[in-house]
């Protein structure tokens, strides 16, 4: 294990005990393979909102929350630990690290007072490994048996008492996303939380003993026990039945089939992300434009501060910027949906079948799609979704690949440019950068394994596929807020920072012209700054000073982009980026002029720019926690150099051609 | 199937998968990349090529309506995999 793998480790682990300690309740650990419904019970048991999904280790974090256990000589409310998912105690990737220490590699008396082991009814000789391995420590057990509907459609009957018996603990069905079954775990938890711990079965190998014949050996002993109870507490039929899952993934994974399904999903997904988000986006541009900036220039106003440099920056740096930041909401809202939609039906698991041998040829495994795709979403979690992946290299070169996924931050930019340069073909425009990011990803991702880490062997594809399931609408609107609210967090306040230093610098002239708060936006410090930078985009035909501020406000987020030109221009943001009306006009001009009239080419050469360079100062942050400050460097210099040099070819092959 | 020719700590991840020696396997389906999907007791666990041939697999059997849909071209590939089909 490496020492960044045991700071990591050491960090986790006082984080969840420090806090634990501190409040003195009973502490429950939850625990289980991907795809059990352990994230979900945690939500179900907590009504806390933690990630959920069918996807296989969505788990990365240790999570926390309070279950309230009523009844009779109940302890009251007890801490829940959401543990990283894990099929065993023997670690492949840091999560599962994480997983086994805070059951058994901390001393005794650290470890939580109850494991509650999330046990899937349908898969029970897989799940119940774990068992095995935790029943050889001194721990008290409870097992909640998920999926008995599955299982049942399967033929599967599983006699809960007879399993109880064999495995020696407590064993309580469950139906976390029915929310069936949790006042009986709650029982049975209480109790078990107040009687003796269960002998300790069989013997576990000794530290140091991994890797040998010997731990192989108590591997097989342990199946042997799992298998032993399996069939002495369940029936299933003779062979092995086609289910309607099985026939689903005949269409979804075929060769030829499998593949075109799933780009006319994620086509699907961002035709309807652009189409049913313009008009709620348009409304609350309406309420922040309208009423709510009138409300406050009346209040100002009332105040004296109407004509003020406080209120313009009450008005054009706070409003604006609040403003500009919940007009995202309903497009991010809806992007998170659709993917939450996508994962709880256990789609996501498929796709990431389908792309595999795609990952293979940047040396990738399937696994790394996970963090891709929610790159798509936003680039802040698909970052830390690197986790997923147990090598180091995998997940480097992951984490330098994210940024060039197209978060639904640039799609706004994209919307923009595309109403004023190529008015009513917006969703091919869209679609199109899409594509583009997916290439761009791939041929990064080859020519780092081409030069970097020519050694890299790609991780083989073993993946589970969870049966489909309906998406339940209580599930998927808890991930979509999950992310929701997340993405406000993070970036929120860096928006409505950038939107604020923007105004600022708008406020400042240069060299003698006219006060602070009182000067032309073209003789401001902000337009002299941009000024100074413009030069280096004139080969990609967007050189003058106005565009090359709007990259400059893009680099802390690409949501201030839209704005930046509403402020630069003086004009109106448009209230639907799908009619920008004068901004349109301004911009067409500038980039008409700084083209040489090949307006098309420098529009596509400036959504490249777009695409290809620094999605945001939150990615940036993490992923210097997760790559550290050096390799995050290395990734600004190659996002900035490709962008810039993709921007020149596309604009003069453009202008050569146009 | 007989016991994992994979390094320990893959085959120790396959076994808790359910793909252990002796388990009983079935072949499902085809999926695109070239792997397959195959079913071990009631999970169903999506493979690459390349880790199933490093599964030696005892008599090929597919569940009867997918045998239809992947036909000989299952076979063949389950033969250079080297599976007795």
């Amino acid at each position: 294990m490496s020492i960044l793998t045991r700071v990591a480790v050491q960090s986790c682990h006082c984080a969840a005990h420090g806090e634990l300690v501190a409040n003195g309740a009973a502490v429950v650990a939850l625990v289980g393979a991907a795809n059990v419904g352990k994230s979900t019970l945690f939500n179900a048991l907590t009504g806390a909102r933690r990630e959920v999904g069918n996807w296989p280790g969505t788990t990365v974090e240790v999570g926390r929350g309070r279950w309230r256990l009523s009844g009779e000589g109940a302890p009251g409310e007890v801490t829940l630990l959401d543990l990283p998912g894990a099929g065993s105690l023997d670690p492949l990737s840091p999560d599962e690290v994480v997983t086994r220490t805070l059951l058994v590699d901390v001393p005794a008396q650290e470890r939580p007072d109850l494991v509650l082991v999330v046990v899937d009814a349908s898969r029970l000789t897989r799940s119940l490994y774990l068992v095995a391995q935790l029943r050889e420590f001194d721990l008290r057990i409870v097992v909640g048996l998920t999926m008995n509907d599955v299982a049942t459609s399967r033929g599967v009957a599983v006699d809960i008492d007879a399993l109880s018996r064999e495995v020696g603990v407590p064993v309580v069905a469950l139906d976390p996303r029915r929310r069936a079954g949790l006042d009986a775990l709650a029982a049975v938890v209480s109790s078990a939380l107040d009687a003796r711990r269960p002998a300790v079965r069989g013997r576990h190998p000794a530290a140091g003993e991994a890797q040998t014949g010997d731990e192989l050996a108590v591997a097989d002993e342990r199946f042997a026990w799992v298998n032993e109870a399996v069939t002495r507490a369940s029936s299933r039929p003779a062979t092995s039945r086609r289910t309607a899952s099985d026939r689903v993934d005949a269409v979804l994974t075929a060769p030829v089939r499998g593949p075109l399904i799933f780009l006319a999903a994620m086509w699907a997904v961002f035709q309807v992300t652009t189409t049913v988000a313009a008009p709620l986006q348009r409304a609350l541009d309406s309420l922040f434009t309208g009423p709510v900036s009138r409300g406050a220039r009346s209040l100002l106003g009332a105040v004296g501060l109407g004509h003020s440099w406080i209120g313009g920056f009450v008005l054009n740096g706070i409003i604006a910027g609040v403003g500009m930041l919940l007009t995202f909401v309903p497009l991010m809202a809806l992007m998170f949906l659709l993917l939450a939609v996508l994962e709880d039906s256990g789609y996501m698991a498929r796709a990431a079948v389908v792309t595999d041998r795609l990952m293979r040829t940047i040396g990738l495994p399937g696994r790394a799609f996970l963090p891709l795709v929610v790159g798509f979403g936003c680039n802040v979690p698909a970052v830390t979704a690197t986790r997923v992946l147990p090598d180091a290299r995998h997940r480097l070169m992951t984490t330098l690949l994210v940024p060039f996924t197209s978060c639904t931050a640039r799609l706004t930019v994209y919307l923009l440019v595309a109403a004023i340069f190529f008015p009513g073909d917006a969703g091919n425009v869209v679609f199109t950068m899409y594509l583009l990011s997916i290439l761009l990803v791939i041929a990064v991702g080859y020519a780092l394994r081409a030069t970097l880490w020519r050694t890299m062997g790609s991780e083989p594809l073993v993946i589970d596929l969870p049966p489909y399931q309906l998406p339940t609408a209580r599930l998927a609107g808890a991930v979509m807020w999950l992310r929701l609210r997340g993405f406000l967090r993070t970036a929120g306040g860096i928006i409505v920072a950038a939107v604020a230093v923007v105004w600022l610098l708008q406020m400042i002239p240069t060299s003698g012209a006219g006060s602070f708060g009182d000067v032309p936006v073209q003789r401001s410090l902000y337009a002299g700054t941009a000024r100074t930078v413009a030069p280096a985009f004139a080969p990609a035909g967007f050189g003058d000073w106005q565009a090359a501020s709007a990259l400059i406000v893009g680099f802390v987020a690409k949501e201030a982009v839209v704005s930046s030109w509403s402020q630069t221009y003086a004009a109106a943001e448009p209230k639907d980026v799908h009619s920008p009306g004068a901004l349109g006009a301004s911009v067409k001009a500038d980039f008409k002029r700084s083209s040489g009239g090949h307006t098309t080419a420098a529009a596509w050469a400036f959504l490249i720019f777009i695409l290809a360079y620094t999605p945001c100062v939150a990615t940036l942050a993490t992923q210097k926690r997760e790559i550290g400050a050096r390799w995050t460097a290395f990734g600004v210099g190659l996002q900035l150099s490709l962008a810039w040099s993709l921007a020149v070819v596309v604009f003069q092959v453009g202008r050569l051609l146009g | 199937m007989a016991a994992p020719l994979l390094p320990a700590g893959r085959a120790r991840r396959v076994a808790e998968l359910g793909l252990r020696a002796g388990c009983r396997v079935t072949v499902l389906l085809r999926t695109a990349g070239g792997g397959r999907v195959i079913a071990v007791e009631d999970a169903r666990i999506a493979v690459d090529a390349e880790t199933l041939r490093r599964l030696p697999l005892g008599p090929l059997e597919a569940v009867a309506p997918c045998r239809r849909q992947v036909g000989r071209r299952l076979r063949r590939s389950a033969a250079r995999a080297g599976c007795a089909a």
